[in-house]
C-alpha cells in the first residue's frame, strides 16, 4: 500500500495532514532546505514534529535539499547528526555531500535522492544507490516507461502525484538568479516561470505549466508498485493540505478496493482544480505536455474564498457547531462540512449565532467565532466550505 | 593554459584548430538541448558534449555510439553516463550546470570523473576558493551563453502553436532590462542570459583543466577574437554572477 506523503510547511499543516489521512509528512529546518520562505522547522520543532508523527504511527522526512556553497556547509555535519540523534525517518537531499555525509558519519535514517537530481535512468540510479539512497523521487519528467524501470530494479520510489509543476527540469533553473538575484537553487525561487516574457513585435511568452494531477493513473502507478505518493505545496494553507489530502486518501483507498470509478474521479478533480485556482492535468507521465498542459496569456486567477471556516468544537448539549470563520457567509448559503472521519455533508445556513450568542445574518470576518445549530456531531478540526460541486451530479 | 572551445559554427573549425592549446568540444548531435549546430559522431574529432537528461534507452544508443567512436573525451551532465565510461580510456568531464556549487562535492564527484565544470553561478571568489581546494584540476567557464534553464517542453513550439506564429527555434525575450535568448530542439528549450558571460579574469587561475569557451549564436569573427585575444564588446558581455552574488534567503536581500 503506497504512503500518502504530505508537505508540512508548519506545525498546524503538519497536524491537518495527518489528521486528513497523509501516512508521511516532508519539511524543511530554517536552514538547508529549499523553500526558504515557509516557516520551516527550528530544531525543537523537528523534535516534536517527528516525536509527534511517531506517537500516531506515522513518518517524517526532512528536506535538505538546497545546493550547498561552500559557505552553506557550516553546520552541516552537526544538524544532519541531531536529526539522527532524535530518530526522524529520512532525509531528502540532492546534493552529493549531503548524501557522502550521511555515509561517512554512519546515520541511521533513510536518504531520498531528491527531484533535484533529475533522475530518469536506472544507470544514474546505480551511482546512487552506491551512496547509501535508499529512495528516489524521479524528476518530474520521467514517463511511465522510465518510472517502471527504476521501479523494477527494487528501489523505493516517491512520485509527485499532486501540486505545482516547475517549467524547468527541477535544480536545472536559475532564471530567479538573473532576474532577482534569489537563489533557486536555495530556497530563494521567484517563480519567474510565472511570469510574461517580452517578445518583439509578437504576443509575450509565457512558459508557465499547468499544475500536475495524477488521478487518472493512480491505480496503474499503485500496480507498478510505486511506494509513496508525494503532494507538492509546503507554501500552501491548511485548507489546501487538508482538501488535497483528504481527496488523495479517498481516491488512493477506493483505488485499493477497487471502487474507484471515473466519475469519483472527477469529481475529486473538480474540488482539487477548484482548491488550487489552476487547472491541473497529467503531465510527463503518458505523453510529452504541450500547449494543453501549459497557461497562455488570458488566464486570471482569482482568490479562493470558498474556505469558510474551521470547527473548534461541537457542543454536543446544544447540537451547535462553534466555528473560526475564515470567509465570508451568509444566511441561505448552501455549504458542505468536511472532515477527517466523516462523509462530506450539504448544509444549509438558517442561523447564526456570534460569540455572545445574538442571532446575526453574516459572517464577515476572518477569525471571529460563531456558533450553527447542526444536528449531526462534527469533529474538531473539520472545515466549512461553500458548495460548489454536488458529488450526485458526478455519480450515477 | 588550455582553452577548450564549444563548435558552434562548422566554418570556424579551421581557424579555430590553428590557435595553439585549444582543444574542440563537440555538442554530439541528438544529445544536446541548447544549440543549434551539432555535430554527427563521425564528424567529432575534439571531445564530446553530451548535455542532456537521459533516459535508459538514450543511453543504450549512446553505448552504441561510445563503443564505435574513438572520442578523445566527453563532457557530460547526466551521471548514467559515469557507468557507460568508467572503463573507458578518454578524458571524462562531469558538467553539472548549477549543481557544482561547493568544494567538498566536487571533490567527490572527482573520485569518479577526470574533471568537473564549477557552475558559474558562483561569484569569483566562490570560484577561487573551489578551483584552489579542488583535488583535480577543473574546468571553468570564462567566456559564453550562460545557461539559466533547461526545460523537457518544447516552450517555443507550444508558443508558436498556440499563437499560430512561424516555427523558430531561436528566439530572443526579455523582461524589462534582462534579456534572454532561447534554443529549443526536440529534446527541450534553453534559456540564455542574452550577453555572453564573460569571466576572462579567471584566465590566471592555477589547477584548471581547461578554461570553457561556449560561444552559442556568436558570430565567427567575434568567437575568434576572444579566444585568440581576449576581446569582446562591453555591450554584448556582463559578467553576471561573478561580481554579483545571490542570496541564500530572501530577507539576505536586506541584510
Amino acid at each position: 500500500m503506497p504512503e500518502l506523503l504530505a508537505p508540512a510547511g508548519d506545525f498546524e499543516k503538519l497536524e491537518f495532514a495527518f489528521l486528513y489521512g497523509a501516512d508521511a509528512v516532508y519539511f524543511g529546518g530554517q536552514d538547508f532546505s529549499l523553500r526558504a520562505n515557509a516557516k520551516n522547522f527550528s530544531w525543537e520543532d523537528i523534535k516534536k514534529a517527528t516525536d509527534y508523527a511517531h506517537g500516531l504511527g506515522k513518518k517524517v522526512y526532512v528536506t535538505v535539499n538546497i545546493v550547498f556553497h561552500d559557505k552553506d556547509l557550516d553546520g552541516l555535519e552537526e544538524y544532519l547528526k541531531y536529526l539522527d540523534s532524535i530518530n526522524v525517518d529520512g532525509i531528502i537531499a540532492s546534493d552529493i555531500v549531503v548524501i557522502k555525509k550521511v555515509l561517512e558519519l554512519e546515520l541511521h535514517f533513510s536518504v531520498c535522492l531528491s527531484t533535484q537530481a533529475s533522475l530518469l535512468n536506472t544507470r544514474a540510479l546505480k551511482f546512487w544507490r552506491s551512496l547509501g539512497v535508499t529512495r528516489v523521487v524521479l524528476a518530474r519528467e520521467a514517463a511511465r516507461e522510465e518510472v517502471k524501470k527504476i521501479k523494477d530494479t527494487g528501489i523505493e520510489v516517491e512520485t509527485f502525484i499532486h501540486g505545482a509543476m516547475c517549467t524547468s527540469f527541477s535544480g536545472k533553473c536559475v532564471l530567479s538568479n538573473y532576474i532577482t538575484l534569489r537563489d533557486s537553487n536555495r530556497g530563494g525561487c521567484a517563480q519567474i516561470c510565472r511570469w510574461d516574457f517580452y517578445v518583439k513585435d509578437k504576443p509575450n511568452l509565457t512558459i508557465m505549466p499547468k499544475d500536475l494531477n495524477m488521478i487518472p493513473f493512480i491505480k496503474d502507478e499503485i500496480a507498478l508498485g510505486i511506494d509513496s505518493f508525494k503532494i507538492e505545496g509546503r507554501m500552501r494553507s491548511i485548507y489546501y493540505v487538508a482538501t488535497v489530502i483528504s481527496c488523495y486518501r479517498k481516491m488512493i483507498d477506493a483505488a485499493l478496493n477497487d471502487t474507484l470509478t471515473p466519475e469519483l474521479e472527477k469529481y475529486y478533480l473538480n474540488i482539487l482544480n477548484r482548491c488550487a485556482n489552476r487547472e491541473s492535468v497529467p503531465q510527463f507521465y503518458d505523453k510529452l505536455p504541450g500547449v494543453d498542459e501549459q497557461y497562455f496569456n488570458g488566464r486570471i486567477e482569482v482568490s479562493n474564498q470558498d474556505f469558510l471556516g474551521l470547527v473548534l468544537e461541537y457542543d454536543a448539549k446544544n447540537k451547535m457547531v462553534i466555528l473560526e470563520s475564515r470567509n465570508y457567509f451568509k444566511i441561505g448559503d448552501e455549504v458542505e462540512f468536511f472532515g477527517p472521519n466523516m462523509e462530506t455533508f450539504t448544509y444549509r445556513i438558517n442561523t447564526i449565532y456570534n460569540d455572545l450568542d445574538e442571532e446575526i445574518t453574516v459572517s464577515r470576518h476572518p477569525k471571529n467565532i460563531v456558533k450553527l445549530p447542526v444536528e449531526r456531531k462534527i469533529e474538531k478540526n473539520s472545515m466549512m466550505r461553500l458548495k460548489v460541486f454536488d458529488k450526485s451530479e458526478f455519480i450515477v | 593554459m588550455k582553452k577548450l572551445v564549444t563548435v558552434t559554427s562548422e566554418t570556424i573549425i579551421d581557424d579555430l584548430r590553428n590557435v595553439p592549446d585549444i582543444v574542440l568540444v563537440y555538442p554530439l548531435k541528438s544529445f544536446c538541448v541548447g544549440y543549434p549546430l551539432e555535430f554527427a559522431a563521425d564528424k567529432v574529432d575534439g571531445l564530446v558534449l553530451v548535455n542532456r537528461i537521459l533516459d535508459d534507452n538514450d543511453l543504450d544508443e549512446l553505448d552504441c555510439i561510445l563503443k564505435n567512436n574513438d572520442f578523445k573525451g566527453i563532457v557530460f551532465d547526466d551521471l548514467g553516463i559515469i557507468d557507460l565510461v568508467k572503463d573507458k580510456d578518454m578524458q571524462k568531464i562531469l558538467l553539472l550546470d548549477h549543481l557544482a556549487t561547493n568544494t567538498e562535492s566536487i571533490n567527490y564527484y572527482l573520485e569518479y570523473v577526470d574533471s568537473v565544470v564549477v557552475s558559474n553561478d558562483l561569484t569569483k571568489d566562490e570560484i577561487v576558493n573551489i578551483v584552489s581546494n579542488a583535488n583535480k584540476p577543473l574546468v571553468v567557464n570564462v567566456f559564453g551563453l550562460k545557461t539559466l534553464m533547461y526545460s523537457r517542453r518544447l516552450l517555443l513550439t507550444n508558443y508558436q502553436e498556440y499563437y499560430k506564429l512561424n516555427k523558430e527555434n531561436v528566439m530572443s525575450a526579455n523582461i524589462e532590462d534582462k534579456g534572454f535568448k532561447i534554443v529549443e530542439n526536440a529534446y527541450g528549450t534553453k534559456f540564455y542570459a542574452s550577453k555572453y558571460y564573460n569571466a576572462l579574469e579567471l584566465l590566471s587561475l592555477q589547477n584548471v583543466l581547461y578554461f570553457w569557451y561556449d560561444p552559442v549564436l556568436l558570430d565567427d569573427a567575434k568567437i575568434m577574437d576572444v579566444v585568440k585575444y581576449g576581446t569582446m564588446p562591453d555591450n554584448l558581455s556582463d559578467s553576471l554572477f561573478l561580481h554579483r552574488a545571490t542570496v541564500y534567503k530572501v530577507g539576505d536581500l536586506d541584510a
